[in-house]
């Protein structure tokens, strides 16, 4: 169902930098809804629970390899493509800086990326949209296990709310490898 | 970094005017503190009544004649998703022994649904291609609600991951009309990292 390993180490420049980044994302969405971002709103009420830490931190591994994914493979990948690829690597930085507070508010410490991930040696735009569909099917799997174990419901709704975002993704890379977008009326991460 | 911004932006603007994780921000509300929860029953039974909703929404649109027929093909198939939909709530709220009408919804009822939830685009007012888009967006992003906010209280693991699926289908619809509206402009088919949708 998930990834069984995963490893920690130092997080290259360029992926602190990325996180880094990715902070300020997730702080844009303090604007609006009365100031209160859904990132408060979740800070507000009952914090995910201690046990849930190794899970969070699972969940926040894919989102690792996602974004290494995405900033391997965008220069890869045929324009207008590459747009799309750059908008979903944000979103990828957004979502890995938010799981990254639900571990803290869990009581635990979030996993660094790790210096590299086995993500193949894709050469050609296909190969790369290829990569990226196993790995946004990966991340939709995961997070639909985790909502059925995570509490409190504020945290599965967190973790819906970006499990949708990936579904969405995925529509977009089928759609660029010529295969129909939504082939289901129910999403699974199997592609 | 100016595309970005401009992002950031929308993301933020569109917080502000969906005023979107109401049921989230009702834990830290002490007024809502005192509303009991919503059983399984009546959360199921809220997203039956916008999947039937979804259902007579798409069938107008296919049978407006307003849609190029290129655009008509490629909804086409997200009328049958919604159907499908509907089976399976209705199937789970059946299981628990609650009602579950899934019947067709009449116009009168939709028309009250759409003014409940502020849906500015009558399902009797598709004079053009760009109405029925927008209907069909605006009543996804309700469909994607209405699941996000049950999420908060479902009781069992089966309703969980049914929920969470829809809602990602859901969110695929969202993304796939706002696509067709707008092609091209990916940062307006996948506007915002978070997919929380309308109440």
């Amino acid at each position: 169902m998930m990834p069984e390993a995963f490893s920690e180490g130092e997080p290259s420049s360029r992926r602190t930098v990325l996180l880094a980044a990715g902070a300020g994302v997730a702080g844009a969405l303090v604007a609006g809804c009365g100031g209160e971002s859904i990132k408060q709103q979740v800070h507000n009420s009952p914090a995910a629970l201690a046990n849930d830490v190794d899970l969070l931190n699972r969940l926040l591994h894919l989102e690792h390899m996602a974004i290494a994914a995405y900033t391997a493979g965008i220069p890869l990948l045929d324009q207008p493509t590459a747009k799309a690829g750059q908008l979903f690597l944000n979103d990828e930085i957004s979502h890995a800086g938010d799981v990254a507070g639900l571990v803290r508010e869990a009581g635990g410490k979030p996993i660094k990326p790790a210096p590299s991930y086995a993500l193949g040696h894709p050469r050609t735009s296909e190969e790369v949209l290829m990569l990226l569909h196993s790995v946004e099917n990966a991340q939709i799997a995961g997070y639909l296990y985790a909502i059925q174990r995570l509490e409190p419901g504020v945290v599965k709704q967190q973790v819906a709310s970006i499990l949708a975002n990936d579904a969405q993704h995925v529509a977009v890379v089928r759609a660029a490898l010529g295969r129909p977008a939504i082939p289901s009326a129910f999403v699974t991460g199997r592609a | 970094m100016d595309r970005l911004r401009t992002r950031r932006e929308i993301v933020a603007g569109a917080f502000a005017v969906a005023g979107v994780g109401a049921a989230v921000a009702a834990a830290a509300d002490p007024a809502a503190a005192d509303t009991p929860p919503p059983t399984d029953a009546q959360a199921l039974s809220k997203a039956l009544e916008i999947e039937r909703l979804m259902v007579l929404a798409y069938r107008r649109v296919l049978a407006s004649g307003t849609l190029a027929p290129d655009i008509a093909r490629a909804i086409a198939p997200y009328l049958s998703h919604e159907v499908q939909h509907v089976s399976a709530v209705a199937a789970a709220l059946t299981a628990m022994g609650a009602v579950a009408d899934t019947s067709p919804l009449g116009l009168d009822a939709a028309g009250a649904l759409e003014s409940k939830h502020n849906i500015p685009v009558s399902l009797t007012g598709l004079h053009s291609q760009n109405d029925a888009m927008r209907l069909l967006v605006d009543l996804e992003s309700l469909a994607e609600g209405v699941y996000f906010t049950a999420l908060k209280t479902l009781s069992t693991q089966p309703l969980q991951r049914l929920a969470a699926q829809i809602m990602a289908c859901e969110a695929q619809h969202w993304t796939a009309v706002s696509g067709l509206r707008n092609p091209g402009e990916y940062v307006k088919a996948v506007p915002w990292p978070f997919v929380t949708g309308s109440s």
